[in-house]
């Protein structure tokens, strides 16, 4: 029985090719109440009508976190800094406040002309590498944290502290964590907020260029943030800035390099990526596999009925790979347009830093390929992060040499 | 560890839990029937974990969700 639930998103297979369990749900069970409790829904129309739909609110993982917080409270275990790191996390708010934080960031965000900087960080970078290296640790993880800690005002040389952090504050959003992972998420909390609070009182007391000061200095003023909240959405804008991107950066390079039609189409032709070519692989192997909602009323779904206060899990890499919407779903087409693939999610919550995410790995994949002409992965079995909510390698070893 | 070592051992979890008394816990019957929901199912992962000394998954929880058929699995994947 239990190897026959059509969800199983820890079956180590699945962990290194989930897309043949997607193909499965979409055919046999397209939304469906899994063994964990959760409702599953893995078709593109139905994925995209619940994302545009007012009958189902954010914030799934931020209640389940809570509701752990306070029932673990009872057996006289602390884990409430995890509510201080994640109670302000822009994709877990609902309106009102969803609205009215997203826009305060948005609006105060006005310094997009980011490309120059990336360009260098890129360069500076590649310039160290040849022969067999590790394009994940030396390269797609290091690029977007110092791309973040820059435009967010963070000094540059604390990347690797803030990274080594990031990575275990993104499983914040995985499914199902045992007490180990809520121990771990506690004391990764504790050193993020810990970080964030001495930062920010840094810059109150001297403002730099940084989007952090910008925030606090707009906020003196608006008053939209209350501290708490400012310092959850920090940690939130650093990892969002580059967990996602670094899972992002290693897994196109990895899929362009499998393909080497591509690869060298992409070294003819650089604007592809530009054009059309990015979105395709965000369509086709972008980061993010699962998203969070609950049903507000007693709704249906394809003729599903599911009751209020019903946890839903939306497999957006399972919508992108639909038939039904995109003609041979399965095949990466660096041309392929339209393209209306849900890689940054759709509707009120749609990723607010998608234009930086696609930037980022744009500059990269261009300048990766133009500096190697025909690179080899030398892993024999990748090694993926053992969660699909957001999906990336942990180490890519390459070979470049001629 | 045996069969019914971990069986007897979910049982009085369960109960702890649920505050049933350990006797009207049926083995057959869904932990979520029993009243048992995602974070009851942390506690008691953790706790079997620590008992018997193995590693689980909490996905394993809700794959194999009746005190029997969890009992089977992790005395399967655990052989001493």
């Amino acid at each position: 029985m239990p190897a026959e639930a059509p969800w199983s998103p820890f079956d180590p297979a699945n962990i290194s090719n989930p897309y043949m369990m997607y193909a499965r749900l979409r055919k046999e069970a397209p939304v469906h109440h899994a063994q964990t409790g959760e409702f599953i829904v893995a078709r593109y129309t139905d994925v995209k009508s619940i994302l545009k739909s007012s009958d189902f609110r954010s914030g799934n993982r931020l209640e389940w976190l809570s509701r752990s917080i306070e029932y673990f409270k009872n057996h006289d275990e602390d884990l409430g800094n995890i509510y201080r790191a994640v109670n302000s996390f822009i994709l877990f708010l609902n309106q009102p406040d969803h609205i009215a934080i997203r826009n305060f960031v948005s609006k105060t965000w006005d310094d997009r002309d980011v490309e120059n900087m990336i360009n260098e960080v890129v360069h500076g970078h590649l310039e160290h590498l040849s022969g067999s290296f590790d394009a994940v640790k030396d390269f797609a993880q290091p690029v977007p944290a110092i791309v973040i800690c820059r435009i967010m005002g963070i000094p540059q040389e604390e990347f690797e502290y803030l990274r080594a952090l990031g990575i275990k504050m993104v499983r914040s959003l995985d499914l199902y964590q045992s007490w180990k992972d809520l121990v771990e998420l506690n004391e990764t909390s504790k050193a993020f907020v810990k970080y964030f609070e001495e930062l920010i009182t840094g810059k109150k007391n001297r403002p730099g260029n940084g989007l952090l000061s910008k925030l606090l200095t707009a906020n003196e003023r608006d008053k939209v943030l209350r501290e708490e909240q400012m310092i959850s959405i920090a940690i939130f804008l650093f990892i969002a800035g580059e967990e996602t991107t670094a899972n992002s950066i290693g897994t196109a390079l990895y899929n362009f390099m499998q393909r080497p039609a591509i690869y060298q189409s992409i070294r003819k032709d650089p604007t592809v990526l530009q054009t059309t070519g990015i979105d395709e692989f965000f369509r086709f192997d972008g980061p993010v596999h699962l998203l969070g909602r609950i049903a507000k009323t007693d709704t249906a779904v394809a003729g599903i009925n599911i009751p209020a206060n019903s946890p839903i899990t939306l497999v957006l890499a399972s919508a992108n790979r639909d038939d039904e919407y995109f003609p041979n779903a399965n095949e990466l087409d660096l041309t392929r347009s339209p393209n209306q693939h849900l890689g940054f999610g759709y509707g009120t919550h749609f990723c607010l830093g998608e234009w930086l995410g696609k930037l980022q790995t744009r500059i990269a994949i261009e300048k990766f390929v133009s500096k190697f002409p025909e690179p080899r992965v030398e892993t024999q079995e990748i090694s993926w992060v053992r969660n699909l909510a957001v999906r990336g390698m942990t180490s890519l070893i390459v070979n470049t040499k001629k | 560890m045996s069969y019914e070592e971990v069986l007897n051992f979910i049982k009085k979890e369960i109960a702890d839990e649920t505050k049933l008394p350990v006797e009207k816990i049926d083995s057959d019957i869904s932990f979520h029937n029993l009243g048992l929901d995602s974070l009851s199912a942390v506690l008691i992962l953790h706790n079997i974990e620590k008992e018997f000394g193995v590693e689980l998954n909490p996905i394993h929880f809700w794959d194999y969700p009746t005190p029997a058929s969890f009992t089977d699995f992790i005395v399967k994947e655990h052989p001493r």
